[in-house]
């Protein structure tokens, strides 16, 4: 049985508001989950190219004399770059990743600089387009 | 004194000419179509650094400590002369992202909360070292210094949870994200790595009369929680927290 279904102009822009909504979520939904995926692969000491050089060894004796990790170059020494990551709705269902203080978007800027870090990698928009395609279906 | 501030001091001398060395080759290796600055990386710095016989400065992990110190004011002038944007964002939306946001905690006064509030907020737009941050408070309030840096990083910390945690969705699951080292709470580390409900997270009690939601384990936590949809949890193989790692969590709180 096929059903054709007609709608007023009315109609269809409360139909269209409706969608857009719906994507302005999955947009959000997408940028938490990426801000998500610097995070946690950050703590294992990855950039965007891969294992992050080790921190030399002077900045490791002063990161371990504080009971920090050095293993790894994680990032995080007082955990105040990380952590003021955020999101914001730069447009209408636009979403960005950013920093919300100025000294923290510095110390990142400066970290970017020396090794990539900051960004998306492929296995990690692979992820993104996975969990888009099941928010869809759901 | 920080890390950062007994390096300050040591090269203090130094630092000003690190300024304008930096400052004059970003300027001539500035993209002259997008107005970019350019990667550096800690080789290449120091070899500018060298060239222009500031060879003190050997180890490129602390001359990245001083670049991140000078780098502010380097791009602040670039930008004031060249009218290059340094955000990626607007600084109105970066300003809205910690405006109209109150610090609470419950043992100081409201003249000092309202203090370190507006500090924070400051901080969206001028660089500030947690340490300038702390001064400004023990100027306005008379605490001591050390009390200042733990309130001012508090706040902050407050203030940078309070934002991610009002971008959670209404099905939105929490992961209690960051460092797991010796200089970690029991607390934080019977619940690090781990992902909680809101519900379960308001049952959570660090003991120190601060709510674990925006003070995680409490004064001075470095731990920070993530929001994350339920498809993201199960494609990454992420814990869902028990009512027994509240227990044990509580347990573990110490005042």
């Amino acid at each position: 049985m096929k059903l054709k279904l007609t709608l007023t102009a009315e109609e269809q822009e409360r139909v269209s508001k409706l969608l857009n909504k719906e994507l302005a979520e999955l947009n959000k939904k997408l940028a938490l989950a990426q801000l998500a995926n610097i995070q946690r692969r950050v703590s294992q000491g990855l950039g965007l190219d891969g294992k992050m050089k080790p921190y030399s060894k002077s900045y490791s004796k002063i990161k371990k004399e504080a009971g920090r990790r050095v293993n790894v170059r994680n990032l995080e020494f007082t955990g105040r770059m990380l952590s003021d990551m955020g999101i914001s709705e730069i447009d209408d269902g636009v979403y960005v990743i950013h920093f919300l203080t100025a000294q923290q978007r510095l110390k990142a800027l400066s970290n970017q600089m020396r090794e990539a870090w900051f960004g998306i990698t492929d296995e990690e928009r692979n992820m993104l387009m996975k969990l888009a395609k099941k928010e869809v279906e759901k | 004194m920080s890390h950062l501030d007994s390096l300050l001091k040591k090269y203090a001398t130094v630092l000003p000419n690190v300024q304008k060395i930096l400052f004059d080759y970003l300027k001539s290796k500035r993209d002259p179509v997008t107005k970019l600055l350019p990667p550096i990386s800690s080789n290449e710095l120091l070899t500018v650094l060298n060239s222009a016989g500031l060879q003190q400065i050997q180890d490129p992990e602390l001359l990245h400590e001083l670049y991140t110190s000078s780098v502010s004011s380097v791009l602040n002038e670039v930008a004031s002369l060249t009218d290059l944007n340094i955000s990626l964002i607007s600084p109105e939306t970066v300003k809205l992202s910690v405006e109209g946001t109150q610090v609470q905690m419950a043992s100081i006064s409201q003249r000092a909360l309202s203090n370190i509030g507006s500090i924070v907020q400051e901080s969206a737009l001028i660089p500030m070292s947690l340490n300038t941050m702390a001064e400004k408070l023990k100027t306005e309030t008379n605490v001591m210094l050390g009390q200042a840096k733990t309130l001012v990083n508090t706040g902050l910390a407050q203030v940078q949870r309070k934002s991610l945690v009002s971008q959670a969705q209404e099905d939105s699951l929490f992961l209690y994200e960051g460092a797991n080292d010796s200089a970690t709470r029991p607390f934080c580390k019977a619940i690090v790595g781990k992902v909680f409900t809101k519900k379960q997270i308001a049952k959570l009690n660090n003991k120190q009369g601060l709510g674990v939601l925006l003070n995680g384990g409490g004064y001075n936590c470095r731990h920070r929680w993530l929001p994350v949809s339920k498809e993201y949890v199960k494609s990454n193989g992420l814990v869902l927290a028990s009512e027994t790692d509240v227990l044990k969590a509580n347990s573990e709180a110490t005042r």
